[in-house]
């Protein structure tokens, strides 16, 4: 006889420990699990998904946007959206939560090594690109690649997320942050505009070079075009979709794209695979 | 047909079944409370009735129960306690599912079993035992022959089948697991007669599906099927309810809840659709498959397209049940025919 | 004026909609390729209007496909029960009078399909001809003709058919009967045997028959006057019935969306025919229909001047009794 599979659909139970407040409906909760080996021993790939629980209202599906070279904790940034997010974002440190994860694939940062990253983000796409950034630009790791340009947007200042984190990435070196708001406002002193018009101004060269984007679907249709047209090759963009999931680990159905799950075989992919499927996401 | 003939008269099915429920959590056709026949829980194994056309009943709840419990929780001020709930245990059996069902049972325990996290339906439906009930005639909607062979569906799915002849039924046993089910029957060897009978009897389904409209998995990529035009002619009746996916014995998505009960609660799994609009709408309002149309390219595609990829099998056995009780009379054998036919004008071959 | 067959009739019609841009599209009947029965038809193109049919199987209540977002202006296929569901909906300001062209069929009522497995000789898998004969209907099948009859295999909607005569229409085809058939409303006995029930034997048949739902809203989606936006069964900001089927999810849907079909259901049956469980779903829309008949003298759907009694507030509105709510 076969050993009893486990129940894969069972969370681990963690506590949030620090809630930083985004923007007016988003959040970034650091959660620790309760487990002190899983707490030291939780490894992921940055680009991977999680599912988070609150007891009695659900679980949902989230990028985790904190960087793996940060251990002990993870973060997820979540737009109050739904009934989970709702539920989420009524909880402050010491609540409890479960999580299962992560799933999926990240992006394929040991093939990158050596090459020049361009992010290209738009309002609450950033998350899945945080993470990689971070990585990246760790110590540890920041040797191991090229220049980063990191291009984002937002509806307004008030939509920009992770803006405390900001000047970090303007003092790091081999870094440039080019931020742009569909509309300023009294306070704003940067550039408006969209985020694909900043990134044909900012025009990063694809010699040797990755572009990973995320946003919302219109966002990225014309960062597409615009990538294209400065010379990137579909094998050199990377996006991650955001199809409803469920289960995580392909099962449940829901974000299957002709013979691909997002949960299992993405969520990150390459404009060439993207290529190669039917548009169901 | 592989396996070793047995006869069993009429009249002792009964005894069998009583031999299989004292050992086993059986299931089988029986008349329901509403007078309506079912698949359930062998509670009296003489309510048991072969003689019963249970193929427009649901037999999903035999392999994965349409509310699930997954876990409970109790809550308290420290926070929740998790309490697993016991996968059922012990033996099961099917009794008296047709091959076409059987199959789809076994072939959908690959999406559970597979990947890096297997789900333990999937080795839980695997671990059912089957004895199968080949048909004698189909019903009017029933296309097993035209997507596949009821003959191969049995030596696929089934551990014992049994074909119904004049006075009983001949046992073909066809797995390790099947002796030991036919081994409580007290069937006798089969005679050549009974044998022989039985053969024409596999025989007479096949022919009585006709055999025009043979289909199969879909030779083609998503890219190259995905404007066909079908989808669009058939999907603006659909009314995107969930009958097709729910009665169908393959179909296997579903949703993850909780449920709050007072300071407890429960995460559990249920049915779900990909005929409903809601199932792939994204938090951001985006809804990738936004019409009826694109609903029901992905239930066709799913089944004759990706699990052929992915498995090698389709992931529809012609049971027929999602055509005869669509209520807008949809029917996939037909979709994926029409389908078939476009590619091949496309191509500039006549199809025959 | 008598039409014998109005079938041409309503092609050349549809065709003409179609072809001089009066609709864009025409929701009709075809015959299904592979069965032969009537299934619904969204035909957009004059040419597909050779294949619109009408016959006594025509059961679908096709009004649902006017529903919302359905492209306007369209022309609908409808025999005169389905005309109240247009009605309604254009009393609750859900769709407007001049988007819908309504091709009114006469009809003197359907007959159930199920009885063909019963009437053909043998097992049939095709439907060849429908040939309405006297009283009855032919129905020409591989199998051998199945003879319907007009009176005895009637759906129990039709047998006690209140509405013959349609209550809008912009072309009539075919013949209408003049005043109802009196015949005995199965529908009616049906509650007045569960009305007969004791409390525990009641108790026992709703939650026998809502346990075996499956919970595929077919009911709902079927129904011409299910056209909430997002349905209550469908939130989850709150949660107003639990998705799981091991409490009393099933009953709490059925019972609020009887509630919320209250002086609204037509009484067209669709859902029950839809049901692929069989669940007797007329029954309690049927008493409904009855208590608001009798509280507001309402009927849904049969007079375009009325007002639906839900969408007005009368100081004169009664109350059930010993549910006296804030009036005295």
């Amino acid at each position: 006889m076969t050993e009893p599979a486990r129940n894969p659909y069972l969370p681990a139970l963690a506590r949030i420990d620090q809630v930083f407040d985004e923007t007016y409906d988003i959040k970034t909760f650091r959660m620790v699990f309760e487990d002190e080996a899983l707490r030291e021993g939780f490894t992921y790939e940055s680009g991977q998904f999680a599912e988070v629980s609150v007891f009695g209202h659900g679980e949902a599906t989230f990028d985790i946007s904190s960087s793996p070279s940060q251990r002990g904790f993870i973060e997820f940034t979540i737009k109050k959206v739904g009934k989970v997010t709702t539920a989420l974002h009524e909880l402050g440190p010491g609540s409890q939560v479960g999580i299962r994860g992560p799933y999926g694939h990240g992006w394929p940062l040991a093939s990158w090594e050596g090459k020049d990253l361009v992010f290209v983000g738009g309002g609450v796409g950033l998350p899945p690109l945080r993470t990689c950034f971070n990585e990246v630009l760790a110590p540890e790791n920041r040797a191991r690649f090229g220049a980063v340009t990191i291009i984002y947007g937002a509806r307004s200042p008030q939509d920009l997320v992770y803006t405390r984190e900001f000047e970090q990435y303007r003092q790091a070196e081999r870094t440039v942050l080019h931020l742009t708001v569909d509309k300023g406002d009294e306070s704003w002193t940067g550039r408006e505009g969209f985020v694909p018009q900043l990134l044909d101004e900012v025009a990063p060269s694809p010699d040797n070079a990755v572009a990973l984007t995320v946003g919302p679907p219109i966002m990225i249709k014309f960062v597409l075009q615009g990538l294209s047209k400065l010379g990137f090759a579909d094998e050199q963009i990377f996006t991650n979709l955001e199809n409803r999931m469920k289960c995580g680990i392909g099962k449940c159905g829901r974000c299957n794209v002709a013979g691909k799950f997002v949960c299992v075989d993405g969520p990150v992919f390459s404009l060439a695979q993207l290529k190669q499927l039917p548009t169901d996401y | 047909m592989k396996g070793t003939p047995l006869f069993l008269p009429g009249d002792r099915v009964g005894s069998w079944v009583g031999a299989l429920a004292g050992s086993s959590t059986v299931f089988g056709p029986q008349v329901g409370s509403s007078g309506r026949p079912e698949f359930a829980l062998v509670r009296d194994p003489s309510a048991v009735d072969l003689s019963l056309d249970a193929r427009r009943a649901s037999i999903r709840e035999l392999w994965m129960p349409q509310t699930e419990i997954l876990f409970r929780y109790r809550l308290d001020s420290q926070g929740a306690t998790l309490e697993a709930v016991p996968r059922p245990e012990g033996s099961r059996v099917a009794f008296g599912i047709r091959p076409c069902e059987a199959a789809a049972i076994r072939r959908v325990t690959h999406v559970f079993r597979q990947g890096k996290h297997p789900d333990p339906l999937g080795l839980e439906a695997e671990g059912m035992a089957i004895v199968g009930l080949y048909c004698a005639s189909p019903r009017r909607t029933c296309f097993c022959a035209q997507v596949g062979s009821p003959v191969d569906m049995a030596e696929e799915a089934c551990d014992v089948l049994m074909t119904p002849i004049s006075g009983g039924h001949v046992l073909h046993v066809m797995t390790d697991r099947g002796g030991s089910l036919a081994g409580v029957s007290g069937a006798a060897q089969a005679t050549s007669d009974q044998v022989s009978a039985a053969g024409a009897v596999h025989a007479g389904l096949i022919t009585a599906v006709p055999a025009d409209g043979a289909i199969g998995a879909l030779e083609a990529t998503a890219l190259e099927v995905w404007a066909s035009e079908v989808f669009a002619d058939q999907g603006a009746r659909c009314i995107g309810c969930g009958v097709c996916t729910f009665l169908c014995p393959a179909c296997h998505c579903f949703d993850i809840l909780d449920e709050r009960q007072g300071t407890g609660g429960a995460r559990y799994r249920c049915w779900d659709s990909c005929q409903f609009d809601h199932f792939t709408l994204h938090a951001s309002r985006h809804n990738p498959r936004h019409d009826q149309a694109a609903r029901l390219r992905q239930r066709v595609l799913h089944k004759f397209l990706y699990m052929p990829q992915e498995f090698g099998v389709t992931g529809c056995t012609g049971c027929g049940r999602c055509a005869e009780l669509c209520p807008v009379g949809i029917s996939i054998r037909q979709v994926v025919a029409d389908v078939r036919a476009a590619m091949a004008q496309e191509q500039g071959v006549t199809v025959a | 004026m008598s039409d014998p067959d109005p079938v041409p009739t309503l092609r050349a019609k549809a065709r003409e909609l179609l072809e001089q841009g009066t609709v864009r599209a025409v929701v009709g009947y075809q015959s299904h390729a592979e069965s032969g029965l009537p299934v619904p038809a969204v035909i957009t193109r004059p040419d597909q209007a050779e294949a619109l049919v009408f016959n006594p199987l025509c059961a679908h209540n096709l009004s649902r496909y006017v529903q919302g977002g359905a492209e306007k202006p369209v022309a609908v296929v409808a025999k005169a029960c389905d005309t109240r569901a247009l009605v309604v909906m254009m009393q609750e300001s859900h769709i407007r009078r001049e988007d819908v062209f309504v091709i009114a069929m006469g009809c003197t009522g359907i007959v159930d399909a199920a009885r063909i497995d019963e009437r053909a000789r043998a097992p049939w898998r095709r439907i060849e001809a429908i040939r309405t004969d006297g009283d009855a209907v032919a129905v020409e099948t591989d199998a051998g003709v199945a003879r319907l009859s007009l009176t005895e295999d009637l759906l129990p909607r039709c047998v006690a058919c209140p509405v013959p005569q349609p209550v809008i229409d912009d072309v009539r085809l075919g013949d209408f009967p003049e005043a109802p058939p009196g015949r005995p409303d199965p529908l009616a006995a049906q509650v007045a045997e569960i009305e007969a029930m004791g409390r525990d034997e009641r108790r026992r048949f709703f939650s026998e028959t809502y346990n075996r739902c499956i919970r595929c809203y077919a009911c709902r989606n079927v129904c011409p006057l299910c056209f909430c936006e997002k349905c209550f069964a469908d939130e989850t900001r709150p949660q107003w019935v639990p998705r799981s089927t091991l409490g009393g999810g099933n009953e709490l849907y059925h019972m609020v969306r009887a509630m919320h079909l209250a002086g609204r259901c037509i009484g067209c049956g669709a859902c029950e025919r839809a049901c692929p469980v069989g669940l007797p779903l007329m029954a309690v829309n049927t008493k409904m229909a009855q208590v608001v008949d009798g509280m507001f003298g309402h009927v849904a759907g049969v007079r375009m001047d009325d007002t639906p009694p839900f969408a007005v507030y009368r100081d004169a509105d009664p109350d059930l009794p010993g549910h006296g709510g804030g009036k005295s």
